[in-house]
């Protein structure tokens, strides 16, 4: 089921205490894709999932399912099913009655529903407790039976509202593994809410990045990665998150260049023709992601001046934090890199990775 | 103020002095939390045993004796009150009213009050005024109120046949006090309104703890209106229903100023309850042996109804 939103915004309250939660929102998800909405809290993802759920109504805009207008249909008319952050499981009914109250609203013949929920129950492993209430189950469990409830009637969209939250770390992964693999094998349209940009990379056939009740990219995970329309996709996105430092761009004899912590850079081609089409000199922000970076001696000519602040060996790699120039930038290098805390190094930055970002309006320039 | 430290290390620098201080008091003077517990019972335990315990035990033993308010002797009868009151019409009348009065009084108040605490949950601008509103039976003397409606329910100029009157619903003044249905029908009357209330602040104060998320997830699943409300509503305020309607129960069963004071009892017998039966034992036929016995039948039929009921409310919980 292809869901279009057009033109949607949504607004609370009256007066002073108006809010736009959401503002000006188009938004194409295709059928059977798994779409992220993510950004910090109060972004309007929330509402947004709600109004595609029927729960809200949209101030303003329409939203399609397929080609049928459903703006104004009651959630039981859009054969959604929906996983909510505290489960909401039904907490007088048993595991069986909790999956199969749905089915029995919509005066499902019993045996029908026997055999759908027993299936159901066989895929998600909850088959031994079916007879036990909620306050009787553990977190993990709880989490099953509310996606149980979810896809025991087979709907056309199913909507997840920060499902993983409430776990613990460990569960938590597992579970987003089993929930990608639950989505190849059902292939139903999938929106998915969360303020974890790692759940949104590592689940989404498509991220929807929002911020302040506004879209700000929506692509491909590795799209938002590689080219981020702006500082905030661009620090949002990533663990440890994007650099960036101020930097100015000025006219030398060899064309435009950058100049950053008294440094100058040349820039690569791309970019230097972006920005000969602007104005003359500019403050832009120059972004770097953490494993773009690399150390040098800092004696050496063209390096970034940088001393060592803190080091945080996480295994694999390790993140060095540094100050340049009084900005702090993180770099994640190889775990046996020796350095430690006040050393004075000099950054070496892959200029073909690089990111600049207009200095006023954070849009990026390419 | 350094007397109090000074037993302990005096003098020297303040470290060291710290360290001392903290001598633990004397062992034999130490008492566990359990103990302390204890303790804090007792003005309790013993007040409720002056107050409570001993005067039921006393009205008890009494029910087992003839005793007269103006002879200070009491002869030991036996079951013979207990036979008089199984012998007497009256008893097994006012028994009947009561039932009827307790039944008719607490499901009315149930439906009402469900329904006001569903209306008073909606968000709607300027619900609290009448949220406050609410208390405002509840918190008026029952003397207060039992005139008042004496006046309402007066047949020649009361307000309640004047607004039944001008709306149609009835062509000619009902006498309310002087006929025994309608007698009835105006104590409940007023009892419903005096104690609606309490319904619904437990069954507001319920509804406001139950989680939205649960309104959401089942309009999801598809459920209308009145399947959320049987589904989801009832269900979570079964505990605390089951709670108010064995309380309202015994309070109704006892109650006794409110009839008393509205219709005393009449006309002739038709709305005594145990309560005024009992009253009217000890006050008008001096028989203070028959009231206390009175006491000990509501008492074993209160005791066995809320068993039953709580028994059977915990049976469908499982």
């Amino acid at each position: 089921m292809e869901i279009r939103l057009q033109g949607v915004e949504k607004v609370f309250g009256r007066g002073a205490r108006t809010v736009r939660a959401v503002r000006a929102l188009d938004l194409v998800i295709p059928s059977g894709e798994f779409v992220t909405l993510v950004g910090p809290s109060g972004c309007g993802k929330t509402t947004t999932l709600r109004m595609i759920a029927g729960l809200e109504r949209p101030t303003a805009g329409r939203i399609f399912f397929g080609d049928r207008d459903v703006t104004d249909w009651e959630p039981r008319d859009r054969n959604v099913a929906m996983v909510f952050q505290n489960y909401a499981l039904y907490p007088h009914m048993n595991v069986f009655r909790n999956l199969a109250y749905g089915l029995r609203v919509r005066r499902t013949a019993p045996e029908v529903i026997d055999r759908q929920v027993q299936d159901t129950a066989r895929v998600l492993e909850i088959g031994s407790y079916l007879d036990r209430k909620p306050r009787e189950l553990s977190g993990g469990q709880r989490q099953r039976v509310a996606l149980g409830r979810a896809i025991v009637r087979n709907p056309a969209v199913f909507l997840m509202d920060e499902p993983l939250s409430n776990l613990d770390a460990k569960l938590r992964l597992t579970t987003r593994a089993e929930l990608k693999r639950l989505h190849l094998e059902l292939r139903t349209t999938t929106v998915y809410v969360t303020h974890d940009q790692l759940e949104a990379m590592t689940m989404s056939d498509r991220v929807a990045v929002m911020h302040d009740g506004v879209l700000q990219q929506y692509d491909g995970p590795a799209v938002l990665y590689e080219r981020p329309v702006n500082t905030f996709v661009a620090g949002f996105i990533g663990s440890p998150p994007m650099n960036f430092l101020p930097a100015t761009v000025e006219r030398s004899q060899t064309g435009m260049a950058l100049q950053v912590a008294g440094v100058t850079v040349a820039l690569p081609d791309p970019l230097r023709r972006a920005l000969d089409q602007r104005a003359e000199r500019r403050q832009v922000v120059l972004g770097v992601r953490p494993e773009h970076l690399r150390f040098q001696s800092p004696q050496v000519a063209g390096v970034l001046p940088a001393r060592v602040f803190v080091v945080e060996p996480v295994g694999a790699e390790t993140y060095v934090d540094l100050l340049v120039n009084g900005h702090r930038v993180v770099a994640r290098v190889d775990a046996d890199t020796a350095v430690s805390v006040d050393d004075k190094v000099g950054l070496v930055v892959d200029l073909r990775r690089i990111h600049l970002f207009d200095g006023e309006t954070g849009q990026a320039i390419r | 103020m350094s007397a109090p430290y000074g037993r302990h290390g005096h003098a020297g620098s303040g470290g060291a002095v710290a360290l001392t201080v903290f001598v633990p008091p004397p062992r034999r003077w130490r008492l566990s939390d359990r103990q302390v517990g204890v303790l804090f019972m007792v003005p309790f335990i013993l007040v409720a045993a002056a107050f409570i315990l001993w005067p039921v035990l006393e009205a008890v033993r009494l029910a087992f004796y003839s005793k007269s308010p103006f002879r200070p002797t009491m002869t030991y009868v036996g079951l013979d009150n207990f036979r008089y009151l199984f012998g007497d019409p009256v008893f097994w009348a006012a028994l009947r009213q009561a039932v009827v009065w307790t039944l008719s009084s607490t499901i009315l108040q149930s439906i009402l009050g469900v329904g006001l605490a569903l209306l008073l949950h909606q968000a709607i601008r300027g619900i609290n005024v009448f949220r406050g509103l609410l208390l405002f039976p509840y918190m008026v003397p029952t003397v207060v109120i039992a005139l008042i409606w004496r006046w309402m329910f007066n047949p020649e100029f009361g307000i309640i046949n004047a607004t039944l009157l001008r709306f149609g619903v009835i062509e000619k003044n009902i006498y309310w006090f002087s006929e025994p249905t309608w007698a009835m029908a105006s104590v409940i009357l007023l009892n419903v309104w005096k104690f609606t209330p309490f319904v619904v602040i437990c069954v507001l104060a319920r509804l406001q703890m139950i989680p939205v998320d649960l309104y959401d997830a089942a309009r999801v699943d598809g459920a209308s209106a009145w399947q959320r409300f049987r589904d989801i509503t009832l269900p979570q305020l079964k505990a605390v229903l089951s709670v108010v309607v064995v309380f309202r129960t015994i309070w109704t069963f006892n109650k006794f100023e409110e009839i008393y004071l509205l219709t005393r009892g009449g006309p002739g017998t038709s709305t005594f309850n145990l309560a005024v039966y009992g009253f009217e034992q000890a006050t008008a036929n001096l028989k203070l042996g028959v009231a206390a016995a009175t006491g000990v039948v509501m008492l074993a039929l209160l005791f066995t109804g809320s068993a039953l009921y709580l028994r059977l409310i915990g049976r469908q919980e499982e």
